[in-house]
């Protein structure tokens, strides 16, 4: 039987490592949205820094819909919209239990998708420049 | 599987409670922007039963690989690694993770989601296993560790899980952040089953 010192030590050293990997995955500049559903990509990635108008894409009962005029049919069930600004995207509304991918508020980028689990409906980030992670740590 | 009355009375009294706790739980949602995120106190009963034992004070309470009844009527050498003695004192690990799969079932029953099955059947069963081997290496009195480890295979079961359905690895760069709550959540279900032990074995009332 070990010590109430060394199981502090061994759950401490998880802790931290844990603790320094999330703070990489949370903050880089992405400059391109995948907008996944059922595991499938349903539209062509985003490119953030160039959308000037924001707009939103609604995904319902096996379409989905942009405000930008791009519509394409998508996995089954569920009601999903995600706005789309420059630089970043949140989900603004979710018909899934808890609403937890609600929470998450406006994403910019790094390696943490916006996830919803309920609907399985996936956001994820790619593509990242010098100039956009310097933007990133200030703002 | 032959068990004994009083015993089984016990299992479903604990797979009640652990019920309970869990449809109560999955009807508060939490404030935090990280799907996975949650108390898990029913873990608390699984860790219960797993170090329970109706005999108060001074006895060895963790793995026995010696057990009392003689070899031809207990089970066969390959699974003595997994047993802990099988009388009415103490639960087998088949007694926990039966406890553990109707509460699961269960659940999912009641909160009528049963993709909830799907996660909280290879959190549990990961975490489970966790736990039955991180039960060798800690006493009684340390069953938060236990319940930290425990919560932290949880986590990484659901992540596999969410990896599998949703079909997006990326999925993974959740897990250092449910590892953090984990360890924290998982200490003190941890701490709630061992005080519940401890007072249990002062009270004049034997379970």
């Amino acid at each position: 039987m070990k010590s109430n010192k060394f199981w502090i030590i061994v759950l401490g050293i998880i802790v931290t490592i844990s603790a320094v990997v999330a703070v990489l995955f949370w903050q880089v500049q992405a400059s391109y949205a995948n907008i996944y559903k059922d595991g499938e990509l349903f539209r062509p990635p985003v490119n953030l820094l160039a959308v000037t108008e924001p707009y939103s894409v609604m995904i319902y009962d096996g379409f989905s819909s942009g405000s930008d005029g791009l519509s394409s049919q998508s996995g089954a069930d569920g009601l999903n919209v995600i706005e789309i600004e420059y630089g970043r995207v949140r989900m603004s509304e979710s018909n899934c239990p808890l609403g937890i991918c609600l929470h998450r508020g406006w994403v910019s980028g790094g390696i943490m998708p916006v996830v919803c689990l309920p609907n399985r409906v996936v956001v994820t980030f790619d593509g990242v420049s010098d100039d956009n992670r310097i933007d990133a740590v200030v703002g | 599987m032959k068990i004994p009355v009083k015993k089984l009375t016990l299992m479903a009294i604990l797979t009640a409670v652990a019920l309970i706790i869990f449809i109560i739980e999955a009807q508060i949602p939490l404030p935090v922007p990280v799907p996975g995120v949650k108390l898990g106190l029913a873990n608390a009963v699984t860790l219960f039963a797993l170090f329970y034992t109706s005999e108060a004070g001074g006895q060895v309470q963790g793995f026995t690989l010696t057990p009392k009844v003689k070899p031809c009527t207990c089970p066969p050498a390959s699974l003595r690694f997994f047993y802990i003695k099988d009388n009415i004192k103490y639960f087998s690990i088949y007694n926990v993770l039966f406890i553990l799969l109707c509460r699961i079932i269960l659940g999912a029953v009641f909160t009528g989601r049963p993709i909830v099955v799907v996660y909280s059947l290879a959190g549990g069963m990961l975490a489970f296993i966790a736990m039955v081997v991180m039960k060798r290496f800690v006493s009684d009195k340390q069953i938060w560790v236990c319940g930290a480890i425990g919560a932290v295979f949880h986590n990484i079961g659901q992540i596999l899980a969410a990896i599998i359905i949703t079909g997006t690895p990326s999925i993974a760069a959740y897990l250092p952040i449910l590892i953090i709550t984990g360890v924290i959540t998982g200490i003190l279900t941890g701490l709630v089953a061992q005080f519940t032990l401890e007072r249990l074995e002062k009270m004049p009332i034997v379970l």
